[in-house]
């Protein structure tokens, strides 16, 4: 049991489920004390000692059974049910030819996977000492692609052999002149259970690529995972983003902290000083400092046209991960028309948030139009910038329908402490048709190309 | 304390509270690891009430810390108070008067006054907050801190190291270890992340929306008197209703409450007007009546989702186009 314990935290690590050894040792503890016998209690015990994040139950529920479920065959179709009695018997026979041919040849394996193919299922088990038999297993840690390792593995095991054979039976059912509608029925059931088969293969090597996956690999797709251009982001890396987020966070924490420490040590603050040394009798024996708050005050405003979605939903997500961090945010979005999404975060997650904030804007034409979203800006939600916000513009600078009002971005300017633009795209792409970024630019106290996550964790850092 | 996972179960049911395996295991597991608990899930499933049920089922006195931000040592753990050390010294000015009347000197003073310290520095002038009355209890207590993700992370920290040995030093009483260790819950709605430290030295229990068998079984033992047809009216709408795409999703304590508003409303079961006349009790916000009251009338879930993908979709398309163009 113990081994096992230890290769399914090993699997969970490899699946990014951060489990430390003093876990690992409370779910060896909580297993003695709940007993192995009943599976339900196994896996609600292991549940509660390894995994600590909601997002990880997944990544648990998937890989439990395959470490401590019951490792029964799954259920498989019974080929030839459809066959007349005579055929049926005709195949009978000849399938008992070749299966004691195959036995005088003493290829064992090969009989066993046309029995599984027609309807004696494998167990995992079963099918990964064969795999290791024939030294079949392919090296998952070398990031070898599924569909690959999967072809060498099922050739390594003589599976193409194995189906040659049954169809070369099929065939010779077909040419003595049966029901060829009954044979393909035939067929059809025996392609299921290959199927069924090359599954159960996949589960073996998709537990073998987790559990090789080694911290330098991690280390790797962390770092791809940080070069990557936000267009090639999908909702599924969510959760890797918040790991990373999660250590930048930190960092700024401490970072902020003590920033904050050295802020306190300066003008005493008499109004805290009197009330503090009221128990004294007014003898002033404990200072008071003033507290000086220097985390910024954030209003973003994000295109979330088509091409900068993706872009604008991780600029949400990391400002939101930081929250602590943050005095107070305000998000907006962009295309058509602007829209005030704060409410959306305060009652969803941010990573709900920001799939349904696209649908907040409503109306106008299906083109951007960063003009006069801005001039709404200023009319609608000029309370949301005061001279304590850093106002950040997450976007390429497209207006599709007219040129954005400089008087705007100056308005704008000096009503907020600073007014920052973090762009996706190079600057070489900054004059193309309806790009107004090389106007808006010299109207920004920065701007930042934030292609990459690498590049926008550096660009909220600078905001402290 | 609980001697199999059955008897958790058992224990709970007769107060009222019915827990699945998970809750049960986990329960057990940190009566027996005498590790705090975790327990985080969307409000309302009850994760409060756990801790309550708890504390009746092993005859425990229940002490709750409530965080909230700016929570700090002096409102979670213990404060000198010194109004009444003041108002003592008041009172005693002539007995401190006497005592220092015998002493010639100075020095001689101060040091008869310093070997009084201790009673003005004693247990008597000390206010215990929850963490130090759980500590001192000299029974076994449930120690209950809700809504940790609202403190700051400095508390966070703090507690961290009160919660790994369960003692506190005082520096003018010395050290106080704890006599029994309390049974701990924490409890997060997971508005935000909580440190990897603080969950490691915890057991995590998550506790989501219950199924319709469950709900069910609760809404039956929470609301006496609730017919049974009502209670499977009750429980199926409102597990409908969670599919939908609602600002907030009515939990279980919103079940519960609705289910007693129609039992004292004597409503044997449900039709549209009462539920048009009673789902303020279930939903929080108008645009989610709404929503409900249309989903009710379309008996399918909120129709403007399909045309809001459509317009998305346009949306994107529209927006490649131009940029291939």
């Amino acid at each position: 049991m113990d081994e096992r314990l230890v290769a399914f935290v090993r699997a969970l690590r490899g699946r990014d489920v951060r489990i430390s050894l003093a876990e690992s040792i409370d779910a060896l503890r909580a297993l003695e004390l709940g007993g192995v016998t009943d599976k339900q209690v196994v896996q609600a015990a292991l549940r509660a000692t390894l995994v600590k994040d909601v997002q990880d139950m997944a990544v648990y529920d998937e890989l439990f059974p395959q470490y401590f479920g019951v490792d029964a065959p799954p259920p498989m179709q019974q080929p030839g049910g459809g066959l007349d009695d005579d055929a049926a018997q005709q195949f009978e026979q000849m399938l008992q030819e070749l299966l004691d041919m195959l036995d005088e040849l003493s290829e064992e394996d090969i009989k066993r996977l046309i029995e599984a193919m027609m309807g004696q299922g494998m167990t995992r088990r079963d099918l990964r000492e064969m795999l290791e038999r024939h030294d079949a297993m392919p090296d998952m840690s070398q990031g070898m692609p599924l569909s690959w390792a999967m072809r060498e593995a099922s050739e390594g095991i003589g599976m193409r052999q194995a189906n040659e054979l049954l169809q070369q039976l099929m065939e010779k059912l077909r040419q003595m002149g049966y029901d060829p509608a009954q044979i393909k029925a035939m067929e059809r059931e025996v392609r299921d259970n290959r199927a069924t088969l090359a599954q159960q293969m996949a589960e073996i090597l998709q537990q073998e690529q987790g559990a090789g996956r080694d911290d330098r690999e991690r280390e790797r797709d962390r770092d791809e995972l940080l070069d990557r251009p936000f267009d090639q982001f999908s909702f599924e890396d969510v959760p890797n983003f918040r790991r990373e987020v999660a250590k930048l966070a930190a960092r700024l924490r401490s970072q902020a902290a003590l920033r904050m420490k050295r802020a306190q040590h300066g003008t005493p603050d008499i109004r805290r000083t009197v009330r503090a040394n009221l128990r004294y009798q007014g003898v002033p024996m404990e200072l008071r400092y003033r507290r000086r708050d220097l985390r910024p005050k954030l209003t973003v405003i994000c295109d979330v046209s088509g091409s900068m979605r993706a872009a604008a939903a991780f600029m949400l997500l990391l400002v939101y991960a930081l929250q602590d961090q943050i005095k107070r945010t305000r998000p907006f979005v962009y295309y058509r028309t602007i829209a005030d999404v704060t409410r959306d975060f305060q009652e969803l997650r941010p990573e709900a948030a920001v799939r349904v904030i696209p649908d907040r804007i409503q109306g106008g034409p299906y083109q951007t139009s960063l003009g006069s979203c801005l001039t709404t800006f200023l009319n609608d939600h000029a309370g949301a910038v005061d001279r304590n916000t850093t106002v950040i513009f997450m976007g390429d600078g497209d207006d599709h329908r007219g040129i954005p009002r400089i008087e705007d971005f100056q308005a704008l300017r000096r009503r907020a402490h600073k007014v920052l633009w973090f762009n996706p795209e190079p600057q070489w792409r900054w004059y193309r048709e309806d790009n107004y970024m090389h106007l808006i630019a010299p109207h920004c106290d920065g701007v930042h190309v934030v292609s990459t996550l690498r590049e926008l964790s550096a660009a909220v850092v600078d905001l402290y | 304390m609980f001697g199999t996972i059955t008897s958790v179960r058992e224990h709970l049911a007769r107060h009222h509270y019915i827990a699945n395996e998970h809750i049960a295991t986990t329960l057990f597991l940190a009566s027996k690891l005498q590790k705090p608990i975790l327990a985080e899930g969307p409000a309302g499933t009850g994760k409060t009430e756990l801790a309550k049920a708890t504390a009746a089922a092993l005859d425990y006195e229940l002490i709750r810390l409530q965080c909230y931000e700016g929570i700090d040592e002096a409102r979670a753990l213990y404060e000198w108070e010194y109004a009444k050390q003041l108002l003592y010294t008041q009172l005693l000015r002539e007995r401190v008067g006497g005592m220092v009347q015998t002493a010639t000197t100075l020095a001689g003073a101060a040091d008869a006054i310093a070997r009084e310290e201790n009673v003005f520095f004693s247990e008597r002038f000390l206010l215990a907050r929850p963490l130090l009355k759980a500590i001192t209890s000299p029974k076994p207590v449930v120690l209950l801190i809700d809504e940790i993700d609202r403190a700051d992370a400095e508390f966070e920290a703090f507690l961290l190291e009160i919660l790994s040995d369960f003692q506190v030093s005082i520096p003018e009483l010395g050290t106080i270890k704890a006599v029994h260790r309390p049974l701990v819950f924490l409890t997060s709605n997971d508005t935000r992340e909580l440190s990897e430290a603080l969950k490691r030295r915890c057991l995590f229990l998550y506790v989501g929306y219950p199924d319709a068998e469950a709900e069910l079984a609760v809404v039956n033992l929470r609301v006496p008197g609730v017919p049974p047809k009502l209670a499977q009216q009750v429980v199926d709408l409102v597990q409908q209703l969670r599919t939908v795409d609602l600002r907030k999703i009515p939990s279980m304590s919103e079940t519960i409450d609705w289910a007693r508003a129609l039992v004292e409303l004597n409503v044997r079961h449900l039709d549209r007007s009462t539920i048009d006349t009673t789902l303020n009790v279930l939903l929080k916000y108008e645009s989610d009546v709404q929503k409900a009251k249309r989903m009710l009338q379309s008996g399918s879930e909120g129709d403007d989702e399909p045309r809001m993908r459509r317009e998305r979709d346009r949306d994107r398309d529209r927006d490649r186009d131009r940029r291939r163009s």
